[in-house]
């Protein structure tokens, strides 16, 4: 039994524009609509918003509308199976590095004891939390009331697949009947500073906030799409060595022909010319999600496949690939088909 | 879709307690504490000044890689964790995974939060600040210069199983998992899938973590989840008793190497326990709080039996998460009384963070580890530091014992309310 796709829901920051993360790099304002409107039927509660970041009020509030419209009832909230990616834990990272220069005030006083006192004191104290890895998910589950199956994956765009990869084993074992599967990304400076040496510098790093779901159902009943393959490049990625460029044309020799493709992996200009050459003649048309929204890091994977069930549903294919490659050279790819009557 | 049984054919683990796996028993037995003074940062000044940390110098297992790992090392406590498990179970687990193809095996670790060791750069930060730059920034531009996939300071967390990965040539997959203190617990039901699924014929699971540093203790105790302790303490974790303060700050590294019924068979190996079910579960509560009702804790048991299809009465024993705190030990043996009825008063329950501490992310391998241990040495730990037990009715291990287990139940709950167990069964049985 190949899992099908029920539905799907995404958020985009509503001033666009992607962000040019660099050494200058600036944080970004996304999801204000969200984050400003605390009279929104399904905004957090105030004590919880406090520790929440925008993509996650953004998915809370946008799931919440998603569940309504579909009309899922509770029994099917309690056992289906929840999987993230989450790629940062910080959404203002200049907020962080501001703590860390309070920090800093504290290295002039020469006695330890008193050093540490003032330390704990700029603690705040819910930091634990806030900084918590699996905070989307855990916040998720609380206001959607899901109970199944569960797990938060990071970091890279290739955590936008590992979440495939769970719910889909989810559906074949039969250990649910329904899979909230996605990712969220928050464009900050966080992941330009992980990567800036690893790309040249004067392009920046191209990322954008993104927030995108999809259910997964193991029937056909008013499914949208069906996912019919999944593979990835067996890569070994190496810490010590960049990754070869992939041999995308040798990918797709064992797999079915595909109407459309839509890909992501691009973190710059220069390397999403260098992927377009490469993925040139693979299928008939071809839809960047770097070229419309740049990097979209956990969330790449699950844009893509909202992307190709859009295709779907406008009849413009009938079977669309969803490539993503990430940093360390992983080429993961879905393949999203029409559901036959 | 046949369905692949799974096995643990070995496993390693760096902790407090045990440097390796040839000394988890004898430290058991021993009843050896892993709580001390804590040595790696200065804790003057600071409420809380022990925790189970590990004392041995690790380089001895590393010194002949690259220089980048070593620096790297140096730098962040949790990757120096993974590297040295690695190395030390390296020509051990080649004898498995070398006999596997490299699209059929997979690597999955859950993975603690990253903490950059600002103390150590105290010089750096305080000239950018001198010069007007932002300080933070130019020390990670200043370290970050290698031109590799590593960086010296904050990496991702994917650095973990990339390294595992190359080490053992798996290609399947590599995935990193983020879900607290369940990490490695949910590391490990995820490899239990993917074998039974038919995605890989072996996985080497685990994870690493160390919340031993001012930050994470701080952190911890603000929450009001680590107990103050002076630096005399060696005893604070009293796990299931009724004067408990608190958790152990802890960290471990371990891996385990799960492998297919089929490749048992092809390979003719002789496994050290078969994997039976996993359950998770999401309390869907509070990010701050466990349900106090343990409904959900209740069911991830309830799906962990469902899968296993065997009845509650054969479970003997159970490897509790047990933290020593006030909020999870009431809560989680409420639960196991609800869900395991009559047989409450009789299944053998402890936990082993008095010992080593709780490594958060790692806390499910080190315990999965322990676990595996005692199945083959017929042992089971007590709840050590145990004086006025929780509930006198029920069987709170009191003293070591010698003793078979035929199934053996593991788990663990993190922040956020999320819920994982692992039924393991002897296979000496």
């Amino acid at each position: 039994m190949k899992p099908f796709i029920k539905d799907f829901v995404y958020v985009l920051p509503e001033e666009y524009e992607t962000l040019h993360l660099s050494k200058l790099a600036n944080e970004t304002g996304s999801f204000s609509k969200f984050t400003n409107d605390p009279k929104h039927p399904f905004h957090p509660k105030r004590s919880d918003s406090k520790i929440m970041r925008a993509d996650v009020i953004a998915s809370i509030i946008k799931l919440s509308e998603f569940f309504e419209r579909l009309g899922i009832r509770e029994e099917e909230h309690l056992d289906m199976s929840l999987y993230i990616a989450n790629a940062c834990f910080l959404e203002e990272t200049n907020r962080y590095i501001e703590r860390i220069n309070k920090i800093l005030d504290t290295f002039t006083i020469e006695d330890k004891e008193s050093q540490a006192k003032v330390l704990y004191k700029y603690l705040p104290p819910l930091s634990a939390l806030e900084t918590l890895n699996n905070s989307t998910m855990s916040f998720v589950a609380q206001y959607l009331n899901i109970h199944g199956n569960n797990s938060t994956y990071g970091t890279s765009s290739y955590s936008s697949y590992m979440v495939f990869h769970a719910g889909i084993n989810d559906i074949l074992l039969k250990q649910a009947n329904h899979v909230l599967l996605g990712g969220s990304n928050v464009a900050c400076s966080y992941s330009g500073l992980y990567n800036w040496n690893k790309f040249p510098e004067h392009q920046g790093w191209k990322e954008s906030s993104c927030a995108s779901y999809l259910l997964l159902q193991n029937h056909a009943e008013s499914a949208l799409a069906q996912i019919s393959t999944w593979k990835t490049n067996d890569l070994v990625p190496s810490l010590i060595h960049k990754p070869k460029y992939p041999d995308f044309k040798q990918f797709f020799k064992e797999l079915e022909p595909i109407d459309q493709l839509v890909y992501s992996g691009a973190y710059q200009d220069s390397d999403h010319e260098r992927m377009q050459e490469a993925l040139d003649g693979i299928a008939p048309e071809m839809f960047s999600c770097f070229d419309t929204f740049g990097n979209m890091g956990s969330s790449n994977m699950s844009m893509n496949v909202c992307k190709a069930v859009e295709l779907i549903q406008a009849d413009k294919a009938e079977r669309v690939g969803a490539l993503d490659y990430d940093l360390f050279g992983r080429v993961s790819y879905l393949e999203i088909q029409a559901v036959k009557p | 879709m046949k369905e692949e049984k799974v096995y643990i054919v070995d496993y390693e683990l760096i902790s407090p307690i045990a440097i390796g796996r040839a000394q988890i028993h004898t430290a058991l037995q021993n009843d050896v504490c892993g709580e001390s003074k804590i040595e790696s940062f200065d804790t003057r000044g600071l409420y809380f000044r022990t925790a189970a940390e590990i004392k041995t110098d690790l380089l001895p297992f590393y010194k002949h890689k690259e220089t980048i790992i070593q620096e790297t090392c140096s730098l962040d406590r949790k990757f120096e964790l993974t590297v040295a498990c690695t190395e030390m179970a390296k020509e051990r687990f080649k004898s498995y995974t070398d006999q596997v193809a490299q699209d059929r095996k997979g690597v999955i670790l859950g993975i603690g939060t990253d903490v950059v060791k600002l103390m150590v750069f105290q010089h750096d930060l305080m000239d950018f600040a001198l010069e007007g730059l932002n300080p933070y920034k130019e020390l990670i531009f200043k370290h970050n210069d290698s031109n590799r996939m590593l960086n010296k300071m904050w990496n991702p967390f994917d650095i973990h199983p990339i390294y595992v990965a190359e080490s053992f040539d798996c290609g399947a997959f590599q995935h990193s998992i983020l879900t607290a203190c369940t990490s490695s617990t949910q590391a490990f039901s995820k490899s239990f899938d993917a074998i039974r699924v038919g995605q890989a014929d072996l996985v080497v699971t685990g994870g690493t973590d160390s919340i031993i540093n001012a930050l994470a203790i701080c952190s911890f105790g603000k929450l009001g989840v680590i107990p103050e302790t002076d630096e005399l303490e060696s005893r604070s974790c009293l796990v299931f008793d009724k004067n408990r303060k608190g958790t152990l700050a802890g960290e471990a590294a371990g891996l385990m190497v799960l492998v297919s019924e089929s490749t048992v068979e092809s390979q003719k190996l002789t496994p050290l326990a078969e994997v039976v079910a996993c359950g998770n579960s999401l309390d869907g509560y509070k990010i701050t709080a466990p349900n106090p009702s343990g409904t959900y804790m209740r069911k991830a048991l309830e799906r962990t039996l469902k899968q296993s299809k065997i009845e509650l009465t054969d479970i003997d024993y159970i490897q509790a998460h047990g933290t020593g705190t006030r909020q999870n030990d009431n809560i989680e043996l409420d639960g196991i009384s609800e869900f395991f009825g009559d047989h409450a008063k009789d299944v053998l329950i402890s936990s082993t963070k008095d010992r080593h501490g709780h490594a958060i992310a790692a806390a499910g391998v080190q315990e999965l580890s322990i676990l595996t241990n005692c199945m083959e040495h017929d042992f089971l730990p007590s709840n050590m530091n145990m004086n006025t037990p929780i509930y006198e009715d029920m069987n709170l291990i009191k003293e070591n014992m010698n003793q078979h287990i035929t199934y053996g139940l593991n788990q663990n709950f993190a922040f956020g309310g999320v819920n994982s167990t692992v039924l393991l069964k002897n296979t000496r049985t």
